[in-house]
């Protein structure tokens, strides 16, 4: 077997300083990419690269880098989560993303986490993370540690800096600290097409390792649309945390109606999940819509409109994550069954009989020696 | 009148220069025997092993096979608070996946939850040994540091008696053991036997509740080793979130004092054989099969047996001395699928590693045959029919 060729990659923390964190990815031909996180608190950037190692490693592995030599410190926690995350999305995508080897400079096995020490939460608007912070501060997690802050990251979609002032009030009134952490990743490419924004999400929770003990996170995709149509993220384990700081992922297995159900107590978060999800893709929007009134609860001012009942013919079930939630807010359905009720009953079904005939016209193929062996 | 919750309490005692940890459990539902009953773990090479100062990992398999039996459960012992949080989630989500199996979100109320941790400095790990393809891979790539720095600091090995051969055949057991000597030789690791009569417990709630007892195994060593390292079963892309043991799972069976990693979940089996193919005398010992009479031989024809020779096959290793017989074609036409969930198991553990290392040749050729010819989701049409005539009949009503 021939030996893949020497590509090692250098990350640079350029400025660990006062409120921010700039890395340089240096690749083989010497070429340099970079992003920045920013705090708004001012607090010094810890001493450990794991947070933004996080970060830089997917597009090392997009550029196929054998090995990334780390200028920092690290913990040993760390380098084999992070190694095997790599390892994970090689053996998913062997052409796409290489198993890149990580090097640090200094390997330290400092003290572990504070156990005592409070959780911070990371929330988007969305209703997911709204329902993670819910849960956690509001004792519907049993065991969970206690909250004491909440992160909100901008500069990884549109227009998601809007509201902040509105959203550190009502995060304050509710006892907790709010920090806003601003990076360029976005707008510099390093949020990764098909492994997400979560490496960006993880090295913003690492930025305030010194004063919490871990940090949450809201699963995008349930277990379901995983059983359906399997991918390497959601059956990942917190392959982010370090042996400082975990940061873990919660939630996964509550459909949208009861996720709703939980937040409704919380106007403002109910609002802004509204608006976040107003300025997310449509089938977001459709499916909120859906579970709003499947969850039996009043419609907001705020937001969107409330759906005809048709609306539930034009969810677009290619996305198994979608095709999962439609499915659970079925089952989940508490208010009386009407046309909207029976419109989604018809577009499951409908592509339940899609998903069949594929799958049959498939077998057909391959038994006749026309197409690939199946199952895929 | 709702059911009341099982409880549990814990005991410690020294047994014939072993250590033995006792469950008790009251109230028990009778699916799972008498109302009051004990399970024991014991450690009969290792003396003085006291219980942790948290009996989390004791908890999180009891509290699956509680989900199954449709009851809550009180611990009369502390837990600490990121294991509670930890057996939530994992009760929530089997709930969710499979409500017709776990059919409670369990309620597990501990007598008190403390703050639990262990110093990082602190990373010896203690593996898990089946004598198997994942575990013998696992042992050898972090016993010998083939992994870099990201090896885990393993220093002792665990085979449990009580699973794969039941507790009261020890002569099985220790035939299965004595085929292992030569991987924990290799491995420079001492090898520890616990054994349980978990299994007795409506057979333990048994696969999914696979990875938390083996926790529960390694956690008996606790007291010296912060990690305990599991082995993938299957790789991270194969479709088993609902029915076995995904490395998201595993890692909930972790808490404040014991850590369980899932090793090995990035490599398919191919690439395990090709990892191990510079130490043929472990191959030659590898213990694969469930359904033979003998524990300590491969019967060489069943579906693990036939998977493994393909897998030896695909990574250029012919007629390994782990099975008395060579492949046979025969052997790859038997092979019959009761649905299509466990022929997609066999596609993506053997058919795809075949498929990208373009390996041909008539054993190849068998098993893309037979592959084609099983049929998508047949049970499933009737399920799916009768689904449908259910929705259109509750439609019509409403």
């Amino acid at each position: 077997m021939a030996m893949p060729l020497d590509r090692t990659g250098h990350l640079e923390i350029a400025r660990a300083g006062e409120g921010g964190w700039d890395a340089r990815l240096i690749l083989p031909d010497r070429r340099r990419h970079g992003f920045e996180l920013n705090w708004d608190d001012g607090h010094s950037a810890p001493d450990l690269a794991d947070g933004l190692v996080a970060a830089v490693l997917p597009r090392a592995m997009r550029h196929r880098l054998t090995a990334l030599q780390v200028h920092g410190r690290m913990t040993r926690g760390a380098v084999w989560r992070l190694t095997e995350f790599a390892r994970v999305w090689n053996s998913w995508l062997p052409n796409t993303w290489a198993a890149t080897e990580i090097l640090p400079d200094e390997i330290g096995d400092n003290s572990g986490s504070n156990p005592a020490a409070p959780a911070l939460v990371a929330w988007s608007g969305g209703l997911a993370s709204a329902h993670t912070l819910v849960r956690l501060i509001d004792g519907l997690a049993p065991g969970a540690p206690v909250v004491a802050g909440v992160i909100r990251l901008t500069g990884l979609r549109a227009r998601d800096d809007r509201g902040i002032e509105q959203a550190r009030r009502a995060v304050q009134s509710m006892g907790l600290a709010f920090h806003v952490v601003s990076t360029n990743a976005l707008t510099n490419g390093w949020v990764d097409g098909g492994i997400g924004r979560l490496p960006i999400v993880a090295a913003a929770l690492h930025a305030f390792c010194d004063r919490y003990s871990c940090g949450f996170h809201a699963r995008s995709t349930p277990f379901q649309a995983h059983r359906l149509y399997p991918r390497p993220g959601p059956a990942l384990p917190d392959l982010f945390s370090s042996s400082h700081f975990a940061v873990r992922a919660d939630g996964g297995f509550v459909s949208m109606p009861r996720q709703l159900s939980d937040v409704w107590r919380c106007p403002f978060l109910v609002d802004e999940a509204w608006q976040v999800m107003a300025a997310r893709p449509h089938a977001d929007r459709l499916l909120m819509l859906l579970a709003n009134r499947a969850a039996g609860l009043r419609p907001r001012t705020t937001g969107p409109a409330q759906p005809g009942p048709w609306c539930a013919l034009r969810l677009p079930m290619r996305d198994p994550a979608v095709a999962a939630e439609s499915e659970a807010i079925f089952l989940n359905w508490r208010t009386k069954r009407r046309w909207t009720w029976v419109c989604l009953a018809a577009r499951l079904s409908l592509h339940r009989f899609a998903v069949m005939a594929r799958d049959h016209a498939r077998w057909l193929l391959a038994m006749a020696r026309l197409g690939k062996v199946y199952p895929r | 009148m709702s059911d009341p919750p099982i409880q549990l309490w814990f005991e410690s005692s020294a047994v014939d220069g072993g250590s033995e940890h006792r469950v008790i459990l009251e109230d028990a539902p009778p699916v799972l025997g008498a109302a009051r009953q004990s399970v024991f773990w014991r450690a009969p090479e290792v003396a003085k092993l006291d219980l942790p100062p948290t009996v989390d990992s004791y908890v999180c398999g009891l509290a699956l096979i509680a989900a199954k039996a449709d009851r809550d459960l009180v611990v009369h012992a502390p837990m600490s608070r990121i294991g509670l949080f930890n057996l939530s989630q994992l009760l929530a989500i089997r709930h969710a996946l499979a409500p017709y199996k776990f059919r409670r979100n369990c309620r597990v109320q501990p007598q008190r939850i403390v703050d639990a941790c262990r110093p990082a400095k602190d990373n010896r790990a203690v593996a898990a040994m089946s004598g198997g393809l994942d575990s013998t891979f696992t042992v050898i790539r972090h016993a010998l540091k083939l992994g870099g720095p990201a090896s885990h600091n393993l220093s002792a090995l665990v085979m449990v008696h009580g699973f794969d051969a039941a507790v009261e055949r020890p002569e099985d057991f220790a035939l299965m053991r004595q085929r292992a000597a030569p991987i924990t030789c290799r491995a420079g690791l001492p090898l520890y036997t616990v054994v349980t009569d978990i299994k007795k417990l409506d057979n333990a709630a048994w696969p999914e509740s696979a990875i938390p007892l083996t926790a529960n195994a390694l956690a008996m060593f606790s007291a010296d080793h912060g990690f305990g390292v599991v082995s993938a079963g299957a790789p991270y892309n194969v479709l088993r979130m609902g029915l076995s043991h995904p490395p998201v799972f595993d890692s909930m069976a972790s808490n404040g004092h014991f850590t369980v990693i899932t090793d090995g979940g990035a490599f398919g089996r191919a690439d395990k054989i090709e990892a191990l193919k510079p130490f043929p005398e472990l191959l030659d010992r590898l213990k694969v099969c469930w359904e033979g009479s003998d524990p300590a031989r491969n019967c060489g024809r069943c579906k693990k047996c036939v998977l493994t020779r393909l897998n030896l096959l695909t990574a250029g290793v012919d007629n390994c001395r782990c099975f008395e017989q060579p492949l046979d074609l025969s052997m790859i036409h038997q092979l019959r699928w009761r649905s299509t969930y466990e022929a997609r198991d066999f596609f993506t553990l053997c058919w795809n590693e075949m498929e990208r290392r373009g390996r041909t040749g008539p054993e190849a050729a068998a098993l893309r045959k037979i592959l084609s010819r099983v049929p998508p989701a047949r049970p499933e049409i009737a399920l799916w029919t009768r689904r449908q005539l259910r929705r259109l009949g509750k439609a019509m009503r409403f």
